[in-house]
């Protein structure tokens, strides 16, 4: 798509390797590629491919054992820790597989920690949390602590703070992986609207292969190296049935919770889990019956 | 990131962990309570016993007398002198005889020392009972001792009664001696162990011719004046004694006695950092997530060290300000608690714990320092680890 345009993300000849006693571990072979503005970037092998040593090398968490990472020109080999830590918080956001929240803070000002750090005023940057969690859908949540939200809310959060210093890149390192499957498919939807509808060029790591269509390219790695890349339309379709099939599954959900919640009372089951169990129960039978 | 934000992050921290911070600040005030309550006691014994042994205007006093001189004069003419001197305040002379008192039946031999009644609070010492004379009531403070040679056991029955004084004045230039009667009303009793005097107005014996006064009292305008006045008068020959040299010796003493109150106290503090220290690295350890995760989201080292140190320094802060607090309160309940008895057994009140301010602000800059001293490492720590190893710390 805009392949014509400088680079946001570039690297040449990456190289990491870990000393682990004697044995040395080549986490990353000789990788080169680079990430157009706007474009969804999405890493997928198996796990222990180096794909997430990959994602970090690029957030500046690891330094390279050899090669050159050029971020939107500038080239994180040669930055100091401060400087590494300041292109953490101005030029990139991470979300992470475990959402990496603090469990003593409440979710406002966990949206907010970029900012504390960028030395932005207190009110202006909880001003600008709260607008973003009522992006994501957490406008009534202000002053909970992540422990009392869900794995999906709890992601969602983690994805305002990402946003909140406003970067033009967004790494994912398995945003979906910690999250039962209906809202694994509503994060996913949050970075398909973030690149389409924001331009954020993104970069996501993922294992698992049903999330590949939303991709405009998909880097297949195996053993530290990148062994395929291949571009694809990305069927609007596609993406827009499985939306619809989300909202539908939503729908039902909300419909039948009051239900499933008087149920839980009298079997004396924490309804939360006993939301997690009848989700669970009904993926199960829809596999089936598409199998059949 | 703002200074104040250290403080948010701080608060957000204690809340959480509160039995950890309740901890810690504890650890603290134990140690910051104790010293205040060892030091502070060191002060009241110390101010106690200075009291005993003197007023405040003591530490202004001299004593001077003509010593083994037979040159030097003490009359009216060097009385004059001392008080031209310019860091003298007032001079209070003092003549000393021989009497006869006989109170009814009883007579006994005594010591009369007669001074000017304006001084007579500063010559006499704490009446038991009564009251001093002045110029315009006359009469004559008596010691416990001589009430008793006189028949009175309970020193408060004699007041008021009249004393005939047959008072032996040397002649001048002479060995001779004169005999001149008195009557005096007794106005007060000082409570002595076994010395027999009394004192009267000099007033009173204006009609008497006698040569030298026995000693002169001198009384510098400040404390710190003491020493120089006391060289200029040695200076003129005369032998010079001052009740503040007793009150050196005991300060020396009381200083000992504040080190090794401070000493048990300062191991108390010792204690109480060590704990504090233990606190911030395990505190370290559960938080190292919370580290990487700062990081990973654009915290600099310093950021990550400006955190924990402050951290520490609140704590100490907060402990100090406890600790002084919990020291100072609990003297207080003691003092309180000795009065009460005190004053059931009709004894005298007393302050046997004394909080100043400088001991309250040093205890304060040291409950501070003691919070950046064993914030110091843990901090330091905190700040060079590794974000990502730091991330997957369980």
């Amino acid at each position: 798509m805009t392949r014509n345009s400088t680079p946001v993300i570039e690297l040449k000849n990456v190289t990491k390797e870990f000393f682990l006693g004697k044995n040395v571990l080549h986490a990353l072979k000789n990788i080169d590629f680079s990430v157009h503005p706007g474009e969804y970037v999405i890493l997928f092998g198996p796990s222990g491919c180096g794909k997430s040593t990959l994602l970090n090398v690029i957030a500046g968490l690891e330094p390279p054992t050899k090669g050159v990472v050029r971020i939107r020109g500038e080239d994180l080999t040669h930055l100091s820790m401060s400087q590494l830590a300041r292109h953490r918080r101005e030029k990139i956001g991470i979300v992470f597989q475990q959402f990496n929240l603090l469990k003593t803070m409440n979710i406002v000002n966990n949206v907010a920690l970029p900012e504390l750090f960028r030395g932005v005023r207190r009110s202006t940057r909880q001003h600008r949390a709260k607008e973003l969690l009522r992006e994501v859908g957490l406008g009534e949540y202000y002053s909970h602590r992540p422990a009392e939200l869900s794995g999906g809310q709890q992601q969602r959060v983690a994805i305002a703070r990402a946003l909140v210093n406003n970067p033009w890149i967004l790494l994912a390192d398995e945003p979906t992986g910690n999250v039962d499957s209906a809202t694994a498919e509503e994060i996913m939807a949050i970075f398909h609207d973030l690149n389409r509808k924001s331009k954020r060029t993104i970069l996501l790591v993922t294992h698992n292969p049903d999330y590949l269509h939303y991709g405009d390219r998909v880097l297949y790695m195996r053993d530290g190296e990148i062994i395929k890349s291949i571009e694809q339309q990305r069927s609007e379709k596609e993406i827009q049935d499985v939306r619809l099939t989300r909202e539908a599954r939503k729908l039902a959900r909300e419909s039948r919770r009051s239900e499933l919640d008087a149920q839980a009372r009298a079997l004396h089951i924490n309804p939360k889990e006993f939301h997690q169990e009848v989700d669970l129960a009904r993926e199960i039978l829809m596999r089936k019956r598409t199998k059949k | 990131m703002k200074p104040i934000d250290v403080f948010y992050i701080a608060k957000d921290t204690f809340r959480s962990n509160k039995l950890r911070t309740f901890l810690t600040v504890g650890a603290v005030v134990i140690g910051i309570g104790a010293i205040v309550f060892l030091v502070s006691l060191g002060r009241g014994l110390e101010e106690i016993t200075v009291k005993q042994i003197t007023s405040s205007e003591a530490l202004r006093l001299l004593n001077v007398s003509k010593g083994k001189s037979d040159i030097l004069k003490l009359d009216a003419e060097t009385v004059k002198k001392f008080k031209d001197i310019e860091s003298i305040e007032s001079v209070s002379p003092r003549a000393s005889f021989s009497v006869q008192a006989t109170l009814g039946e009883t007579t006994t031999e005594s010591v009369l020392h007669s001074v000017e009644s304006k001084f007579a609070k500063l010559e006499v010492n704490t009446l038991a009972s009564g009251d001093y004379f002045t110029d315009a009531t006359g009469g004559v403070v008596v010691s416990s001792t001589l009430s008793k040679l006189l028949g009175y056991e309970n020193t408060s029955e004699i007041l008021g009664k009249e004393i005939g004084l047959a008072i032996f004045i040397p002649v001048k230039g002479t060995t001779d001696v004169v005999r001149k009667e008195k009557t005096y009303t007794v106005h007060g009793v000082v409570e002595t162990e076994d010395e027999n005097y009394l004192f009267a107005p000099l007033s009173s014996l204006a009609d008497v011719e006698f040569g030298e006064y026995s000693s002169v009292k001198a009384l510098a305008k400040a404390p710190e004046l003491l020493a120089s006045t006391r060289t200029t008068i040695q200076d003129m020959g005369y032998f010079v004694e001052s009740p503040a040299d007793t009150l050196t010796e005991v300060t020396v003493v009381f200083n000992v006695v504040k080190v090794i109150l401070a000493i048990f106290g300062v191991i108390a503090l010792v204690v109480a950092s060590i704990g504090m220290f233990n606190t911030l690295t395990i505190s370290l350890l559960e938080r190292t997530r919370d580290i990487g995760i700062m990081k990973s989201v654009g915290a600099t080292n310093r950021d990550v060290m400006a955190i924990f140190l402050s951290e520490a320094l609140v704590v100490g802060l907060i402990g100090g300000v406890i600790g002084i607090g919990a020291g100072w309160l609990v003297g207080f309940l003691a003092n309180s608690g000795i009065n009460i008895l005190a004053e059931r057994y009709g004894g005298e009140t007393v302050q046997l714990f004394i909080v100043n301010l400088d001991l309250a602000v040093a205890m304060l800059i040291l409950s501070v320092l003691l919070g950046f001293i064993t914030g110091l490492y843990p901090s330091w720590r905190a700040s060079r680890l590794n974000p990502l190893w730091a991330l997957r710390y369980e």
